[in-house]
């Protein structure tokens, strides 16, 4: 019995020192940093909450909240949904699918940098595929200049990250319908449901846990990216496209607003969580 | 029993031995290596961090110069890092954070290394170059300007600027457009280029944030652009009117479409293909001009914003080298770091600068014009012989806190988010709030 403990010890401790190490000694040194004034050269001055009052009137800093939550609402409306779409699809095992699985999957594999390359190729304004193939349709009055133009600014940078993701969603939900017993399924077709109620009553439900996963996964994604948003737009122009990470970042390396920086990092997590936690609450998995 | 448990014991602080020196901060270990290796080959160890390597125009002088260096100097060794363009800027600043700063290293002036020299983290200059024969009357005027701060100076300059206005004469030629010599004559080739199912100019927010400063720079000298960055003098009509005249073009279709998030380059590819006939830009752009276009092109001198305007050439010194502290501590650093530094804002590189790249220099140098591009000739030439050549305040006079807010102020106004008036007053209080004390 000793000897387990020993060996259990001996286990738990290396990733007990990476933890403490990779993630509660940075977390609590960003906690500390956020009452800080500090440009990182200079020593710190502690301010206490100040970066936190300044935080709550900061106009910059909402407006990159609500486009980082419009995110979040592409997440639920259009990431997830053709996630489980594509997940469905190839769940159907029609000729091909592990090919086509394979094919959906390559947008995780592919680096964001080639992404947004890609995309802005699409995006250009005088150059771009989109505006070149409305043109040549004759839609010229519906181009524009994608990445800078107030209404579509948003929705154009947030798309490369949808598109991203779509197919880790697809492979968390596809696993999720390969457990989905088959008797299940029968059993309702012996009821006579058709294929919407069949998704409807039998898949949806049986995939809520997955689902959960996915939302999470989906949200914290969506507060950690900005990726998209720096090599796209850059948060620009004035501010349209910035989102929390974009800002957080400037204010830290590109101002040298280390504290500032900090409040908004610790700001960002306390949302993160108080969100999960919600959805832990509404949609909480069922065993 | 017990053989096991102290194995178990023995494995796990080795380990956490191992893992807390592998995650320690590397300052004093780099120090040690760096030691190690001067102690070995008795070699002095420089570390040098510059951004003018991979497509930067800049790079083929630059990195052979460094390489001649290192072989004319068998007593320095030289580490060389590269962050190339805007790069560098956090790959300094995380460096300097971080306690361990290059030895050498290239950056601009004032507006990005205020914050170092106000927290001592680079040394005055002023003796070194003083007690240099080699340093007497070896840079233009006011070359300085940058990189003093309170009665010292900072580092040395090798690279100038200039804002230039180049136009495609063919293409105003086809369509029967005038090269405009004011505003108002812009204006009217502005609408007869949109009629004609062109981009009036080649732009990005770059180039009409130049544009607004020209305007402005046209009624003042440097002794004035230095009162109002410094506060003692409030921004008024000049800088509206100017605001007003770019904020007008914006709004009339001078620019292309989505201008604002355009890279330099992007914009310019406008102008090569012939989308555009005006093209605004900094001088660093001369080394993107195909050789073989430039006989097509010409340098015309910026329109004049009204009649009390002067003709007016934006330039200075933009990009300099600097030595840490912590080199400067060590008398054989500073040493080899000095003649580095020497070596880079020296003739030999200036020359190149001009001939070779193509680009503005710093330095006092003979150039063979017939060496250099067409271009660069023209805007030598406006350079020198201009009658007012004031500098640009994107590069220098303005405090770095006034340079961390003041592009994204200017863009609003392109935005339409603020009116000319409106710009001018918040101009007016950020520079009440973060006046330049660069000249005290």
């Amino acid at each position: 019995m000793v000897q387990q403990r020993w060996v259990l010890l001996a286990f738990i401790l290396p990733t007990l020192l990476f933890y403490t190490y990779f993630f509660l000694m940075p977390v609590t040194s960003t906690l500390i940093d956020s009452f800080h004034e500090w440009d990182g050269i200079s020593d710190k001055v502690f301010i206490f909450l100040e970066n936190y009052i300044t935080l709550l009137q900061d106009p910059i800093f909402y407006k990159s909240l609500v486009n980082t939550l419009y995110w979040v609402v592409l997440v639920i409306v259009l990431q997830i949904p053709i996630g489980f779409f594509l997940a469905y699809f190839i769940y159907q095992k029609i000729k091909g699918f592990k090919f086509l699985r394979t094919v959906y999957f390559i947008p995780v594999i592919t680096s964001s940098v080639a992404i947004s390359l890609a995309f802005s190729f699409i995006y250009e304004a005088n150059f771009g595929i989109l505006n070149s193939l409305l043109k040549l349709v004759g839609l010229d009055h519906l181009t524009t200049a994608w990445l800078t133009d107030p209404i579509t600014a948003m929705t154009a940078v947030s798309l490369p990250f949808v598109f991203n993701y779509i197919g880790l969603m697809m492979v968390i939900l596809f696993a999720g319908l390969q457990s989905i017993p088959d008797e299940l399924i029968e059993a309702g077709e012996i009821d006579g449901v058709n294929a919407l109620q069949k998704i409807i009553y039998i898949i949806l439900p049986s995939v809520r846990n997955v689902l959960f996963i996915c939302l999470v996964l989906g949200i914290s994604y969506a507060f950690k990216q900005f990726d998209y948003v720096l090599l796209l737009t850059n948060g620009g122009p004035v501010h349209l496209t910035e989102v929390t990470g974009t800002y957080m970042y400037k204010q830290g390396f590109s101002q040298s607003n280390y504290g500032y920086g900090n409040a908004i990092a610790v700001t960002m997590m306390g949302i993160v969580i108080v969100i999960t936690l919600v959805i832990n609450k509404v949609l909480k998995p069922k065993d | 029993m017990y053989k096991e448990k102290s194995i178990f014991c023995f494995l796990l602080v080795v380990f956490s031995t191992l893992m807390i020196a592998g995650c320690s901060p590397g300052g004093e270990t780099n120090e040690e290596n760096a030691g190690n290796a001067q102690n070995s080959d008795s070699a002095v160890n420089l570390r040098v961090l510059h951004s003018f390597s991979g497509s930067q125009p800049q790079a083929p002088v630059i990195e052979p110069a460094l390489e001649e260096f290192d072989e004319e100097h068998s007593d320095v060794t030289l580490d060389i890092q590269t962050a190339p363009g805007n790069d560098i800027l956090e790959q300094l600043r995380t460096e300097m954070s971080a306690g361990d700063p290059p030895d050498v290293f290239t950056h601009w002036g004032m507006r990005r290394v205020q914050n170092y020299i106000e927290n001592g983290l680079l040394p005055d200059l002023s003796e070194s170059i003083e007690a240099d024969s080699d340093m007497e009357d070896r840079y233009i005027e006011d070359a300085y300007n940058p990189v003093e701060y309170q009665g010292g100076i900072y580092g040395l300059p090798f690279q100038g600027y200039s804002y230039y206005l180049l136009i495609n004469p063919e293409l105003f030629e086809e369509h029967g457009v005038e090269v405009p010599t004011t505003y108002e004559e812009l204006v009217t080739a502005v609408e007869q280029f949109n009629d004609a199912g062109l981009i009036p100019f080649a732009a990005n927010n770059h180039s009409a944030r130049y544009m607004m400063l020209t305007w402005f720079a046209q009624k003042n000298d440097t002794d004035s652009l230095i009162k109002y960055a410094t506060a003692e003098e409030p921004f008024g009509e000049d800088l509206r009117d100017a605001a007003d005249k770019v904020a007008e073009l914006s709004a009339m279709g001078a620019f292309p479409e989505g201008y604002q998030s355009l890279e330099t380059a992007q914009s310019f590819e406008l102008f090569r293909q012939g989308q555009a006939p005006m093209f605004y830009q900094h001088s660093w752009t001369a080394g993107e001009i195909d050789p073989e276009m430039e006989d097509q092109y010409e340098v015309i001198p910026f329109p004049l914003g009204d009649q009390a305007s002067t003709p007016t050439t934006i330039a200075g010194t933009g990009h300099f080298i600097y030595m840490s502290k912590e080199a400067y501590e060590d008398p054989e650093k500073r040493e080899a770091a000095w003649e580095l530094m020497k070596k880079i804002a020296g003739p030999e590189v200036g020359r190149k600068f001009v001939e070779e790249i193509p680009n503005p220099t710093a330095l006092n140098v003979e150039y063979d014009p017939a060496e250099v591009s067409p271009v660069m000739n023209q805007i030598m030439d406006f350079i020198e012989n201009d009658e007012n050549v004031v500098p640009s305040y994107d590069e220098q006079l303005f405090s770095q806190d006034v340079e961390d807010d003041y592009w994204s102020m200017t863009d609003q106004l392109l935005q339409q988010d603020l009116t000319p008036e409106q710009y001018v007053e918040e101009m007016n209080a950020l520079i009440e709030e973060y006046p330049s004390v660069q000249f005290e």
